[in-house]
C-alpha cells in the first residue's frame, strides 16, 4: 500500500485542517495547492471533504514542478533589487 | 443480592462534578449535575509524539517513555553510531558510539544501556559484529565482545545483567543460543527451543525473560512462537495471535506488549504471562524494523522504522491510563489580508499582533498591522512608516515596534490597540534590523541584530533606549529566535557572517549580562519565529532555514523545556521569515516565505499536549 495519497485542495484557513486531522494522518502542504496526505481512511476522507482532487504522485509532482517553473521564470524576469532580496526558487521533490 | 457497598465497603458517592485525578481510578460515583452514574475507564492507546531528529531503522531502544533511548541503526545510505534521547516530549541528541551498525541487541535504561552484535555495512552479507558498547547517558564505551558475532538478535535485561539471544551468525547460519553479560564480559546462556532470527522481540530480566516472534530460517514470514526464560533454559509459551517480527517491545515476562510486524500491521498484542491478546490500541502508522522501542506495558515508546517506502522519524507512545492524552498538533487558521514576511510580532495566541514586513514585491515594505483574535485577522492601525525586518514586543493592546530597515531607520513606536504613535526614543546602536525583540512595551530588549561586532543589545524602559549587555556569541540578524522578558531572556540560534554559518548557541540574559547556557539547539536555524509570550525557561521556535548559504524552508519545531531542547510536532507548511507569537502550549505562526512565493497569507495554530481523565457514563445498555 502506498504511504501517501496526493491531491490538490485550496487552503481556506480556519478549519481547513485541524489539530485532530494532524494527529490522525500525515499532512504537508506544497506549492500549487498540492497536499501530501497520509494514506489512511481519515486522510482520504479529509481530502474528499475539502473538495480535493486526488492526483497520482507523478501528477502532483508535475503541478509542483510547473509552479516552481513559473516562480523561477518570474524570478528571472525581476529586477536586480528583487534578486538581491530573494533567492531563486528551487526544485521540490515530493515524498 | 450483592450491592456496591457490600463489595467495595462504602456507598456510591454523590458528587456535583466528575472526579478529575488519579484517585478516580476504580471509582463509581453519581454526578448530580448530569444525573448520571460515572466511572473512569482505563484505556490503552497509541498516540503520535514528536519525531526523531533523524530517520532511523533497525536500531535498538532502551529505557522508558519519559527517559528513552534510540541508538544505532540504519539511515538510508549508512549505518549509524548516533543516538537520540527521549524525555516524553521530544528528542535530543545523545552520544555517538564507537562502531556504527544495525540489527543489534540492546537493553537497559537511558543512562545505563548496553548494545551488542549488529551488522555493517548495508548490503554486504557476512559482516556480523561481536562488539559490545555501554552507554552512560552521555558517552559510549566499548567492553567485552560476544562469544559469537551475530546480528538480527534480541536483547533484554539491564546493563550489568543482560541477555543477547538468537541471531544471524554467518550467511545462511542462525543461532538460538543466548549469551549473558555481567557488565564487562559474556558467558553462555540457554538456547531457544525454536531457532529464530531477524529481529525477534524480547523483554524482561536475565532470569525472568520473554522472547517472541522473529523469523525462522528461510523467507521472511514472521513467527508466533513465544518462549520464556528463567536464566538458564527456555520454555515454550502460547503463540502470539499474528506473526511478529521486526516489531516493538515493552514490558516484562508477565506483562508485555508488542506492536508492528514485518507486514506493517498496526495491531498490538499484550501478554499476561500466559496468553497473548489483541489490544484495542492500534499503532497510528504501520511500520517494521523500528529505530527503537521500549518501556512498560502501560507507558511505552516506539520510534523510527521502515514504512514500506522510506525510513521514517515517526514516534508513537503507547499509554495505558485513566487519562486521555491528546498529542500536540498544528491546525490551519484564518488568512492574513496582506501576505508578508520578516516583520514585527508580539502577543498571545488569542490576542496576537503582527506589523510591517516584506510583501515580497517592491517596495518590499508594509505599513500594515493585523490583529489576531484566535480565529481570524482584522486590520489595525498602520505603523508610522512602511518597513520590513523590524521587531516587536508587548501585547496586542500595548505593543512596541522598533528596528526599522527603511530610512529613517531609528523609529520606535507604541501601539494602544488601535493606533501607533512614534515615540522620541532612538536605539543607541541603530540602524538595527532583523533582530529579536523581547519583553513588553515598557521593558523591551533588542538583540541578535546585524551590527559590529554583532553582540550588542539594547534595553527600552518605556521612554528611552540604553545599551544592554554584550552577548558572548555574535549574531548578524536574519531573525534569530528568542523570548522571555527584559530581565530573563533567551536568545536562540541565529545567523553569523563572515563566514556564513548558523550558530546552535543559546544565551540567557538576566537584565545586565548574557550567559552561555550550554544547551545548544538540536538543529541550528535562522529566520525563524519564536513564542513571544514564553518565559525564558519554556518556549519554541519554528520553521526557518538550517542552510547558512541559502534560504531553505522547513516545518520543524524545537522546544526548550528549561533544561534541554526537544522536537515538537511539525507544521504542515514549510516556511521561512515567518511571524510568530504565543507560548509553548498555544502559539500561532503566520505569513512568511514558502518555496515558490514570498510573503504568504496562511496561518497555523499550535495546541500543546493535554491530559484529561477518561470519565465514562454508566448505562444499562
Amino acid at each position: 500500500m502506498a504511504l501517501f495519497i496526493y491531491g490538490t485542495a485550496t487552503n481556506t484557513g480556519k478549519g481547513f485542517f485541524t489539530a485532530e486531522d494532524r494527529r490522525a494522518f500525515f499532512l504537508r502542504g506544497y506549492p500549487a495547492d498540492v497536499w501530501v496526505v497520509g494514506n489512511n481512511e481519515k486522510g482520504a476522507t479529509w481530502l474528499a471533504e475539502k473538495n480535493g482532487v486526488e492526483k497520482t504522485k507523478a501528477e502532483a509532482q508535475a503541478l509542483v514542478d510547473a509552479s516552481v517553473d513559473v516562480a523561477q521564470a518570474d524570478y528571472d524576469a525581476q529586477s536586480d533589487e528583487y534578486k538581491a532580496r530573494h533567492d531563486r526558487p528551487t526544485e521540490i521533490t515530493l515524498p | 443480592m450483592s450491592t456496591y457497598k457490600n463489595i467495595i465497603g462504602k456507598p456510591v458517592k454523590t458528587l456535583s462534578s466528575n472526579l478529575d485525578n488519579d484517585q478516580a481510578e476504580g471509582q463509581i460515583w453519581y454526578n448530580s449535575t448530569d444525573q448520571e452514574f460515572k466511572n473512569v475507564m482505563v484505556g490503552s492507546a497509541w498516540s503520535s509524539a514528536s519525531n526523531l531528529t533523524n530517520a532511523r531503522r533497525a536500531g535498538f531502544g532502551a529505557g522508558t517513555q519519559t527517559a528513552g533511548l534510540a541508538a544505532f541503526g540504519r539511515a538510508p545510505s549508512s549505518s549509524l553510531a548516533t543516538s537520540e534521547e527521549y524525555n516524553g516530549v521530544g528528542w535530543a541528541t545523545g552520544g555517538t558510539a564507537n562502531t556504527a551498525r544495525f540489527s543489534m541487541a540492546g537493553s537497559g535504561t537511558q543512562t545505563a544501556a548496553v548494545g551488542s552484535g549488529g551488522y555493517n555495512p548495508p548490503g554486504s552479507p557476512g559482516f556480523n559484529f561481536a562488539a559490545t558498547e555501554e552507554y552512560d547517558g552521555s558517552s559510549w564505551t566499548s567492553t567485552g565482545d560476544l562469544s559469537t558475532a551475530r546480528s538480527a538478535c534480541a536483547g533484554f535485561g539491564i546493563q550489568t545483567a543482560a541477555v543477547n539471544v538468537s541471531g544471524y551468525t554467518n550467511p545462511g547460519s542462525v543461532t538460538g543460543a543466548a549469551e549473558h553479560y555481567n557488565g564487562s564480559s559474556w558467558t553462555s546462556g540457554g538456547a531457544l527451543n525454536t531457532v529464530t532470527q531477524k529481529t525477534q522481540q524480547a523483554v524482561g530480566t536475565k532470569t525472568v525473560g520473554l522472547a517472541w516472534g522473529g523469523d525462522p530460517p528461510g523467507p521472511a514470514t514472521g513467527s508466533k512462537i513465544t518462549e520464556e526464560y528463567d536464566g538458564s533454559s527456555w520454555t515454550t509459551g502460547n503463540n502470539t495471535n499474528i506473526d511478529r517480527s521486526y516489531g516493538t517491545r515493552a514490558g516484562t515476562q508477565t506483562d508485555a506488549v508488542c506492536g508492528g510486524t514485518y507486514g506493517y500491521a498496526t495491531t498490538t498484542e499484550a501478554y499476561d504471562g500466559t496468553t497473548w491478546s489483541t489490544s484495542p490500541a492500534t499503532m497510528v502508522s504501520g511500520r517494521r524494523d523500528f529505530g527503537g522501542a521500549d518501556g512498560s506495558s502501560s507507558a511505552a515508546f516506539a520510534c523510527g522504522g521502515y514504512d514500506g517506502s522510506s525510513f521514517v522519524t515517526t514516534t508513537e507512545e503507547l499509554t495505558k491510563s485513566i487519562n486521555v492524552i491528546t498529542a500536540g498538533a498544528w491546525a490551519s487558521s484564518g488568512v492574513l489580508s496582506e501576505g508578508r514576511a520578516t516583520g514585527g510580532d508580539c502577543g498571545i495566541s488569542t490576542a496576537g499582533l503582527i506589523f510591517g514586513g516584506n510583501p515580497g514585491d517592491a517596495p518590499y515594505s508594509s505599513v500594515k498591522t493585523e490583529e489576531y483574535g484566535g480565529t481570524s485577522w482584522t486590520t489595525g492601525g498602520d505603523i508610522p512608516q512602511a518597513t520590513s525586518d523590524l521587531s516587536g514586543a508587548g501585547t496586542q493592546t500595548a505593543a512596541l515596534a522598533f528596528g526599522w530597515s527603511s530610512s529613517p531607520n531609528n523609529i520606535t513606536a507604541s501601539y494602544d490597540g488601535s493606533s501607533w504613535t512614534a515615540v522620541p526614543a532612538t536605539i543607541p546602536s541603530a540602524p538595527v534590523s532583523q533582530g529579536r525583540g523581547i519583553g513588553t512595551q515598557t521593558a523591551a530588549l533588542m538583540c541578535g541584530y546585524d551590527s559590529t561586532p554583532g553582540k550588542t543589545t539594547d534595553e527600552y524602559d518605556g521612554s528611552s533606549w540604553t545599551s544592554g549587555g554584550v552577548t558572548n556569541t555574535k549574531r548578524d540578524g536574519q531573525k534569530p529566535a528568542g523570548w522571555g522578558t527584559q530581565t530573563a531572556a533567551l536568545l536562540v540560534s541565529g545567523y553569523q557572517s563572515p563566514p556564513a554559518t548558523i550558530t546552535s548557541n543559546v544565551e540567557s540574559y538576566n537584565g545586565s549580562a548574557w550567559t552561555e547556557t550550554g544547551h545548544t539547539v538540536i538543529t541550528a536555524k535562522k529566520r525563524t519565529s519564536g513564542t513571544t509570550a514564553s518565559p525564558n525557561t519554556n518556549g519554541f521556535f519554528s520553521g526557518g532555514s538550517d542552510n547558512a548559504g541559502a534560504n531553505d524552508k522547513t516545518t520543524s519545531v524545537q522546544l526548550y523545556n528549561g533544561t534541554s531542547w526537544v522536537t515538537q510536532p511539525n507544521m504542515a507548511i514549510a516556511k521561512l521569515n515567518l511571524f510568530g507569537f504565543g507560548t509553548s502550549t498555544s502559539a500561532v505562526v503566520t505569513g512568511g516565505d514558502i518555496a515558490t512565493a514570498y510573503g504568504v497569507t496562511t496561518t497555523e495554530e499550535f495546541t500543546g499536549e493535554t491530559s484529561t481523565v477518561n470519565v465514562k457514563t454508566i448505562t444499562t445498555s
